[in-house]
Parts: structure tokens; C-alpha cells; sequence
């Protein structure tokens, strides 16, 4: 089973051309990039542990200097390209990572500039613990495409006293949640056949008056609903069901301080669910769970004009599973998180909750590096149990992750994961069905994949040699 | 989380309160998996009957149809409990609870068999740093793609999966290219065109046939010509065409020359990205280090350093191409019958 091509991977450089292609916020960047990964057409270029910089001789009269900061990445650039990173930023880091760049001293506006960096950083994480984090949660995604009320989405006046603020949201929060409530109600009474339902008019009103409300998360899944109306056999089943899980949260909402006191991890939970802003700081107060991370999978959505990257980590020995979440603006990058098929040796603080899953990367010991072993994998069952203990915690969760030991095959021409304890349905646009036949040629893999309640969402293929990633690339949810 | 804790949430808060209905029903079914799936598997006939009752209330509506009355049991224990304020709420904390056991309760369907596997290929996969170079190849130049694919199966090796996915379906159309792509394929292209009639659609027509028996010889494995089949001429203008042939300082000289002075410029760029193309692979490292020091004329910068890179890639993916073939001969002598791919054991 091993072969010549799986040790070679040992030896890959964590940084590769890939990584930095990944980078790109869109095609056009990286093809203008390579036109410019050139030596001759770059000067004063040197790399060192931290940081990678160069000139580079543009097609105007001022050569534009380049800087990158590894770590974060973080990169500075003086051409006026509004894109980030711009051509310039990515082509010097593939002429780095071609060998092209020598270690060097860094220069004086090198240096400057990364101190500058870390002093701004020393300052934010100093504010931190005082400000409520503007661009954070799943949440935010809801507040920023909704402009209806910028006095709302807004950050936050430092004029009341934190009490008094967190009181009037509970209300406004409470308030939300009771339209909510009564709409689902009046659903139910006039019958889901109702034509109005077809048409996201009425779903969207009701999304924007929970982003009004600050229960952003809620508006996100009601304006996930619309979209489903009417598209497939069944439907009407799974929008029941969902409205049954908001018919939950709504009143689990209204009653949070009764729930807080004899569960507070369930009420943490349904804080989630509803919406509730968390601290950076708070959830990076939490104790860290240190664990060598295999990135088993990467699923992106795309909710209106927002790209939602899930990047999935399994704990090598707390075999816990995990959730970074990464958000992205059209034509903006993401990249920066791990990718699939590595292992990270890092600490990560997870968000409080019943069946906790989203964390914050805190620390990281040792950088990504190609997960030889990979992911641990369980049957089809095994996986199952494994998601039904986290439902029974958490009964609205939407996805879980699931490493699988299976063989892709169809049954009635639809398209299961199976092994010797069963099957599951191939759920999701598709797209990625085909490289999964091809990488497994019909035999039995590891293939990490998303439960959804109508069934998994293949992410990643882990062949001996290397993982491949299936996942969905937004355009679906 | 344990039974009594969701037990005991019920209890603080049992008025009216769907959501502890939801974890109560769970709490009944001792939260693990499981069990859930056999208290649901018991008396499954009359808990799934009752959730296509729930569904048809809801989907004509409780104005026009009352709400079930649920089955004896924890789930009616549950919505006397909350005492629901009308039947769309009944409807609604049934829902819920029952929305939730089912999901928690989830079992795989019925087991399937493995599809008819596709033909053994013995051809080693193609190594990665060439397989990195296709990728670089399909994002920057597609021209050389047609030559790396040639040159792949007559060093004897066979595409990548996700390769053979992303280009048959990019090129489905294209009968030339395809045939090219599934010489280096090999039986999985046939196989995959079976699976997958719709996405490789093109192929359809060229070569309809079915996923072949496993003991057909592949007829891949056959050695390829090295000249590229879809490679005819392209025209040069007179005065390029007898740089083809001549000597590399001749041919660097005249690019060279041509593009500083701007006698060669962007509406030159097919005719050079085609002499590229064609030229000797020995010429391409010196007039790749050639042109990307010769930038100097601000109007022909970008076609000089395009043809730079150009060239600096062709001659990387040759000499990937030719070492991993002799480093596989060598191991090939050394170790025999190693597979690669997926290991089937389970």
C-alpha cells in the first residue's frame, strides 16, 4: 500500500505554488502573476523566516515595492490595485517559492513595516477584551448584507453600560423571536401549499426583521428555506421540519434565562443558533484544547454574495471534531486557513455550546504540514452514531463531519456512500461526484464528507498519495 | 450530555416549551443514537405514520386539517405537557420532537453492492511534480498541454484521476484532444464516459462504447508516437519559419533582437507562442534565460516575459518528464508490481 509517490510527499515545502494560487482572489490575478514571477523583472528581492520582499518593475514609471508577511499572511503592495493580494504580492511569492528570492537581512521599511504590523496587533488584541468583535460570527454574514437598518448593524455605542445593552438586545432579540414564532404558526395554519410560499418575498421579510431583531443566524436559515420550496420531491417534508427547529429555538430563545441556569451549555447553544454575537476574546478565553488537527475537509457556500468556507479539523488524539469558519466578500480571498489534507499542531477555543463544533485557531505549534497518516475513519454506522449523539445535543445542527471508510456506488440511479453496515444518499449539487468515482475507481477509501439531513456532501477523497479535494465551491447551499 | 439533564430541562421548564419537548423525546430515548433508532424502529410503523400525518396537516393546513392526535406514548405524554395553544402548535411541538428523534436516530439504508470496478491500469501514476505542472499547465498554458499529455503516456505513465476528470469534461467536444486525454487515461476514461454519460457527453459520439470487460487488453498501454497527432502545422510568417530548424543562437538572437527593437509585438503573440511550441527542447532553457533579461522595451515587456515563462515551463515539464521516466525504469528493475491508487482492503 506504500508506495514511491506517498513518501515523496514528506519532503513538500509547506508553502507551494498551490498555496499561493489559492490565494488569488480570481483567475485573471494569477495568470497576471506568472506573467510577472519573473527574476528579470523584479530587483532588490530577499526573503527571511518572517517576510518575503521585492521591487518590481511595472509598466509605470514607479517601480512598486512588495512586501509579505508569511505568518498571517498579511501582504502591502504600493501599486494602486484594489485587489487583494494584487498581482505583484503573488508574484513574488512565486518567484519565492520557485527558489527565485535569496535569504536575506531585511531592509529598514521591511522591518519597519512588520513591527508596525505587530504593534497594531499587540493594540487590537489590547481593545479586544473591551469591544465586541464587528466582523466576526456566522451572524455577521446576515448584518453586512443587510442594510436596512445601518443603525442596528452598526458597531455598537459605547454609551450604555454593558448590562443595560445586553438587556435591551435580550428584549429586541426576544421580541424577534416572537414574530418569528407566530409566522411559523400561520404557516402551519394555511397550510404549506400556500402559493406566497414559493416566492422568497415572504421568507426574506421575515429574515430581515430577524437581522433587525439581532437573531442574524435564524434569518440565515429562513432565507436558506426559501430556496428549497417547491425545488424537489419532498420538499414540503424538510421545510416542516425546519420550521418545527425554528418553532423550537424561537421559544428555547424567549425562555434563555431559565435554560441558562439548569443547562448553560444547551442555552449557549440556542445563543448560537438564534444568533447571539460572541467576543473574539471571550471564545479565545476559553482553555485551549492543544491537539495535532487533521484538515479532513473544506466545504464553501455561497449565501448571497458572501462565499462561507467550512474548513473541518479531527483531533489526532482527542479525536474531537471541529469547525473553522471563514467568510469572504465577492471577489475578495480567502485562503489563509489550513488545507485539506494536512495536519496543523495548534491550540484551538471552542465556542461554548451543547455539542461544541466551531473553534477559534489560537496557537499554532507547528504549521500545516502533509498529513501522511490521515484522518482515523469510521464505518457508516459508526458515523451515524457518531452524528446522532451530536443531534441529540444540538437537534437544529445542519452539518456535521464524518471521515468514512466507503466505496461510492448507485443504487436506483442515485448516486450512496456504502460499505458492509449500509448506505447513505450523495446529497449537494454533485459536482464533485465524478472525481470521487475516479480517485476511488469504485473500491473502498477514507472519504471525509458533511452530513445534512437529507444526506453527505463528499469533501475529501484521502488516497495513499495525497488527499483530493471534492468539496463544493460555493454557487449552492 | 445525559438523559437526566435533559429530563431535568424539561421539568424547570415544562410549560409550553416545544423546544424542551424536543430534548425530552431524546431524553426518552436515552440520547444515544442507537437506541433512538430502535424505540424508533419498534413502534416504527405508527411514529412514521404519524409524522405523514403531521406533514399532510401541515401541508394543507391545520384550518383545514386538524392536528393528529400522536400515538400513545412519550410523544403524547410530551404534548399534553406543553398544552399547545392551537393545532398549528401541536402541529409544530410534534414536529419538532419527532424532526429531532428521527435525525438523532439515524441509521445507514439498506447496504449496496460496489459498481463493476474499473480495468486494472499497471501504468505507474503520473509523479506529482508532473502532475503540479499539468495543473500549472491548464491555469497558464493550455497550449502545452496537448504535448505534456503525449508525453506523459510515452514515458509510460498514466494521468491522475482528478486529471483525467477536469479535462475530459473540459474537452468532451474535442474528438483530437479526447483521444490524446484517454491514451494517457487509459481504462479509466472509458469506464468514468460509462458512469457518467451526461458530464463526458462528447464522447458519446466519437466512441460509444460501453464500460469494457476487464479482460480486454487496454489499449492505452500501447507506446504512443511522440509526435503530437494534433500538432499540424501552423503557418509562420517567412521570416520565422527557418528559425524552427536553426541553431539556437540564431533563433535567440533574432527573438531577442526582434522584441527589444519592437519589430515583434502583441500581434505577433500567436505566431511566437506557436514557434515556442516548436522549437528544439534545447534551445528553450538558454532563450528562456535570454528573454527574461532582455525586458528592456517597455511596449514588448509583457510578450518577452510571457515568452520567457513560456519556455522556462516546456523545458521543465520535458525534463520532468524524462527523469521520472528513467528513476521509474530504475525502481521498476528494482521493485515490481507495486499498485498505486486506493487501497482496496477494508
Amino acid at each position: 500500500m506504500a508506495t514511491s509517490n506517498g513518501s515523496e510527499r514528506v519532503d513538500e515545502a509547506v508553502w507551494a505554488p498551490e498555496h499561493v494560487v489559492a490565494m488569488a482572489p480570481d483567475r485573471a490575478a494569477v495568470a497576471a502573476a506568472r506573467a510577472l514571477a519573473l527574476p528579470g523583472r523584479w530587483s532588490a528581492t530577499g526573503a527571511d523566516d518572517e517576510a518575503v520582499w521585492g521591487v518590481c518593475r511595472g509598466s509605470g514609471a514607479e517601480p512598486y515595492q512588495v512586501a509579505v508577511e508569511l505568518a498571517e499572511p498579511a501582504f502591502r503592495c504600493s501599486c494602486p490595485s484594489r485587489k487583494l493580494p494584487c498581482k505583484h504580492v503573488l508574484a513574488l511569492l512565486l518567484l519565492w517559492v520557485n527558489g527565485h528570492v535569496p535569504a536575506l537581512t531585511r531592509p529598514g521599511v521591511v522591518a519597519n513595516w512588520l513591527a508596525a504590523r505587530a504593534a497594531r496587533a499587540a493594540t487590537a488584541a489590547a481593545r479586544q477584551t473591551t469591544v465586541v468583535e464587528p466582523t466576526d460570527a456566522e451572524d455577521d454574514v446576515a448584518s453586512r448584507r443587510t442594510d436596512r437598518q445601518p443603525s442596528t448593524a452598526g458597531p455598537p455605542s459605547p454609551a450604555p453600560g454593558p448590562d443595560k445593552r445586553a438587556l435591551e438586545r435580550a428584549a429586541r432579540v426576544a421580541a424577534g423571536l416572537g414574530e418569528l414564532d407566530r409566522w411559523v404558526c400561520d404557516r402551519v395554519r394555511t397550510g404549506l401549499t400556500d402559493p406566497a410560499l414559493a416566492t422568497y418575498a415572504p421568507w426574506d421579510q421575515v429574515a430581515a426583521r430577524l437581522v433587525d431583531a439581532q437573531a442574524p443566524a435564524l434569518a440565515n436559515r429562513v432565507r436558506r428555506l426559501a430556496g428549497v420550496v417547491g425545488t424537489r420531491a419532498g420538499w414540503h417534508e424538510h421545510v416542516l421540519a425546519e420550521l418545527g427547529a425554528l418553532h423550537a429555538l424561537a421559544i428555547a430563545g424567549c425562555h434563555l434565562p431559565a435554560l441558562a441556569e439548569c443547562r448553560p451549555a444547551l442555552a449557549d447553544s440556542v445563543r448560537t443558533a438564534v444568533g447571539w454575537q460572541l467576543r473574539q476574546a471571550d471564545v479565545l478565553a476559553q482553555p485551549p484544547i492543544t491537539d495535532h488537527w487533521h484538515v479532513v475537509g473544506r466545504s464553501d457556500t455561497l449565501e448571497d454574495r458572501i462565499v462561507v468556507r467550512r474548513t473541518w479539523l479531527r483531533g489526532r488524539s482527542t479525536r474531537r471534531w471541529a469547525l473553522l469558519l471563514s467568510f469572504a466578500a465577492y471577489g475578495q480571498s480567502l485562503g489563509g486557513e489550513p488545507e485539506p489534507g494536512t495536519i496543523i499542531h495548534a491550540d484551538v477555543h471552542a465556542y461554548p455550546g451543547a455539542a461544541p463544533l466551531r473553534v477559534l485557531l489560537g496557537l499554532i505549534h507547528a504549521p500545516a504540514t502533509v498529513d501522511v497518516d490521515g484522518p482515523p475513519s469510521a464505518s457508516l454506522a459508526g458515523a451515524c452514531d457518531d452524528v446522532g449523539v451530536a443531534l441529540a445535543a444540538e437537534p437544529w445542527l445542519e452539518r456535521h463531519p464524518l471521515t468514512v471508510r466507503a466505496w461510492p456506488t448507485l443504487v436506483d440511479g442515485r448516486w450512496v456512500l456504502a460499505d458492509h453496515t449500509g448506505s447513505m444518499p450523495i446529497t449537494g449539487n454533485l459536482d464533485g461526484v465524478p472525481l470521487l468515482v475516479a480517485c476511488t475507481a469504485g473500491h473502498s477509501a477514507t472519504i471525509s464528507a458533511e452530513w445534512m439531513p437529507d444526506g453527505v456532501v463528499p469533501l475529501t477523497v484521502h488516497l495513499v498519495d495525497g488527499a483530493v479535494d471534492i468539496g463544493p465551491r460555493g454557487g449552492w447551499s | 450530555m445525559s438523559a437526566s439533564d435533559a429530563v431535568l430541562a424539561a421539568a424547570v421548564d415544562a410549560d409550553v416549551d416545544a423546544f424542551d419537548v424536543a430534548v425530552d423525546v431524546e431524553a426518552d430515548v436515552d440520547v444515544d443514537a442507537s437506541v433512538c433508532a430502535a424505540v424508533d424502529a419498534q413502534p416504527s410503523l405508527t411514529l412514521a405514520d404519524h409524522w405523514a400525518a403531521l406533514a399532510s396537516a401541515a401541508l394543507l393546513g391545520t384550518d383545514r386539517r386538524p392536528a393528529p392526535t400522536p400515538p400513545p406514548g412519550a410523544l403524547a405524554d410530551l404534548v399534553g405537557a406543553s398544552r399547545p395553544a392551537d393545532d398549528a402548535e401541536s402541529v409544530l411541538v410534534q414536529v419538532a420532537a419527532l424532526a429531532a428523534a428521527r435525525r438523532a436516530g439515524l441509521r445507514p439504508a439498506p447496504a449496496a453492492p460496489r459498481l463493476a470496478s474499473c480495468p486494472d491500469d499497471d501504468r505507474p501514476l503520473c509523479p506529482p511534480a508532473a502532475g503540479r505542472r499539468l495543473d500549472e499547465l491548464i491555469e497558464a498554458w493550455p497550449e502545452l498541454v496537448d504535448e505534456w499529455l503525449t508525453r506523459l503516456a510515452a514515458a509510460g505513465f498514466r494521468l491522475r484521476p482528478q486529471h483525467v476528470v477536469a479535462l475530459a469534461i473540459r474537452h468532451r467536444t474535442d474528438v483530437a484532444r479526447r483521444a490524446l486525454i484517454d491514451q494517457a487515461a487509459g481504462p479509466l476514461a472509458p469506464w468514468l464516459a460509462g458512469l457518467f454519460p451526461t458530464q463526458f457527453a462528447g464522447a458519446a459520439r466519437s466512441r460509444a462504447r460501453p464500460v469494457a470487460p476487464s479482460n480486454a487488453a487496454p489499449s492505452s498501454t500501447a507506446p504512443p508516437s511522440t509526435a503530437a497527432a494534433v500538432d499540424e502545422p501552423f503557418p509562420l510568417p517567412p521570416d520565422l519559419a527557418p528559425l524552427v530548424g536553426a541553431a539556437p543562437a540564431d533563433v535567440i538572437g533574432t527573438l531577442v533582437d526582434g522584441l527589444s527593437r519592437g519589430r515583434l509585438a502583441n500581434r505577433h503573440r500567436p505566431v511566437l507562442v506557436h514557434l515556442v511550441r516548436r522549437l528544439d527542447p534545447a534551445i528553450l532553457a538558454p532563450l528562456a534565460e535570454a528573454l527574461s533579461r532582455a525586458g528592456t522595451n517597455p511596449s514588448t515587456l509583457g510578450l518577452t516575459m510571457s515568452l520567457a515563462d513560456m519556455a522556462r515551463t516546456r523545458a521543465a515539464m520535458i525534463t520532468e518528464l524524462t527523469e521520472s521516466a528513467t528513476d521509474e525504469q530504475n525502481e521498476q528493475n528494482e521493485q515490481n508490481g507495486t499498485t498505486d491508487g486506493p487501497d482496496a482492503s477494508t
